[in-house]
């Protein structure tokens, strides 16, 4: 039988009277990128804030690793810590990049020398050693979008949510961007969930890629990336 | 016009000469006035967070109070303490009323919304985003309530500084509940009151520029804050 990290049941999301999502059934693979696609208002969103324990379904029964989340809000907080989420507009905190990078760290009370050992140590792998002491709000967009997801990755999660995360960066930077996830992901063993809007991009870094429209599931696929 | 240019020139010499009343009398000034400024944002900033931060019934009449106490006038305040603290109050027995104690807590009461209505501004314009970026990064819910705090900082600071703004310079409340006693309860305002009524007004004014600089740093720090 083949292991899930997340499986969906019967899942709905209702906001004011209009449901949003509606999957009846869906289990995602570890260790594999999943592309979520689809237009404006499909609900991928929403569908990742779920699987990224932000959103309590309407209705439906979550599992991650074979554990029912949103049941229990102690379980769901505990999750919380090995899940994470970049948003397509990700906020930093009004302080230095260091210190961004240094919440989750500080938050599962790390040792100072140990935060910043893992905090070079993510500044390299994302090529951005040089923002670390620059106030986070003064940052570009791209920069910014690569701080969030190195802050993201430095609590080492097992499953990383982007949410249209080359959405509001320049084109330069996609390439850079697209080629930091690949590489995070070989060198992480991590699950990645991507959502976008960008076919081609999903076919270019993708195993699966789940597509949604008016918040059913109308096509998935699986399929080798490269 | 002369007595108001002698008033000036003695002024002066008081305060090149740091006259011992006068630097006394601000000094207390300063004590009463941040102490209850302390008092009030430890209790203000807690509660402004829990309002402003939560959802629950009667949430919006809780901050119309307090937007109307903003505006309560310090005499009835200092009233409503001298009715509760002096001899046949209920609180008499404590002997507070004309002492320092009791300055504090009338400018503790008139600093409380201030920095209550401000922090709950406050914490409701912040970003949703801090929230969900604290929670995604793994916080638990207290560590997300500090998370929001802490992206308030500013305008928490400037909603102590206003808190302290509005109780340096106020008259009623200290005059009521301290008495202008010297080298006790007189502060600087309740000082100008008296000097003024007394034509002393190189002691008056050498106090008003005082009164008038604290409020420029006050002023100044706020700014400080507001544009972060």
């Amino acid at each position: 039988m083949e292991e899930h990290l997340f499986k969906v049941e019967n899942l709905s999301q209702v906001f004011g009277g209009r449901v949003i999502l509606n999957i009846p059934q869906l289990n995602f693979s570890p260790r594999k990128i999943h592309a979520i696609t689809g237009p404006n208002g499909s609900g991928k969103t929403t569908f990742c804030n779920i699987l990224s324990l932000l959103l309590k379904p309407t209705a439906g029964k979550v599992w991650y690793q074979g554990e029912r989340v949103y049941e229990n809000g102690g379980i769901t907080e505990k999750l919380r810590k090995k899940i994470t989420m970049v948003h397509q507009n990700p906020f930093l905190f009004n302080t230095t990049v260091e210190k961004n990078l240094a919440y989750g760290l500080k938050i599962r009370n790390y040792p100072r020398w140990h935060q910043k050992q893992k905090i070079e140590e993510l500044l390299d792998l994302l090529g951005i050693k040089h923002l670390q002491h620059q106030r986070a709000r003064r940052l570009s967009g791209g920069e910014a979008q690569r701080v969030a997801l190195a802050r993201a990755l430095i609590i080492e999660p097992e499953v990383l949510v982007l949410d249209e995360f080359t959405a509001n960066v320049d084109r330069n930077y996609v390439k850079i961007m697209e080629e930091a996830i690949q590489k995070v992901f070989e060198q992480k063993n991590i699950t990645v969930f991507l959502v976008t809007h960008d076919e081609n991009q999903a076919l270019r870094l993708a195993h699966t890629v789940t597509h949604l429209v008016a918040g059913e599931v109308v096509d998935y696929r699986s399929l080798s990336p490269g | 016009m002369d007595f108001i240019f002698e008033g000036f020139k003695q002024s002066v010499y008081l305060l090149i000469s740091l006259d011992r009343e006068v630097i006394g009398i601000t000094f207390l000034s300063l004590k009463i006035s941040l102490i209850a400024t302390l008092l009030a944002s430890l209790i203000g900033v807690p509660l402004g967070f829990i309002i402003g931060a939560y959802q629950f019934p009667g949430k919006s009449a809780i901050i119309t109070f307090f937007n109307t106490l903003l505006s309560f006038p310090t005499v009835v305040v200092g009233l409503f303490v001298f009715a509760f603290i002096s001899r046949q109050g209920p609180l008499g027995f404590l002997g507070l009323l004309f002492t320092p104690t009791a300055m504090i807590i009338g400018q503790f009461l008139l600093a409380i919304p201030i920095i209550t209505a401000l922090t709950i501004s406050a914490v409701q314009s912040i970003d949703e985003r801090v929230r969900l970026t604290a929670l995604t990064l793994g916080a638990n819910r207290i560590q997300t309530s500090i998370a929001i705090l802490s992206e308030t900082r500013f305008a928490l600071i400037a909603a102590i500084i206003a808190g302290f703004s509005r109780i340096i310079g106020e008259v009623g409340s200290a005059i009521m509940l301290g008495g202008n006693i010297r080298n006790y309860t007189r502060t600087i305002t309740t000082a100008i009151a008296l000097e003024t009524s007394k034509g002393e007004f190189g002691f008056a004014i050498a106090l008003g520029l005082i009164l008038m600089l604290v409020s420029f740093f006050v002023n100044l720090i706020f700014r400080y804050f507001q544009k972060r």
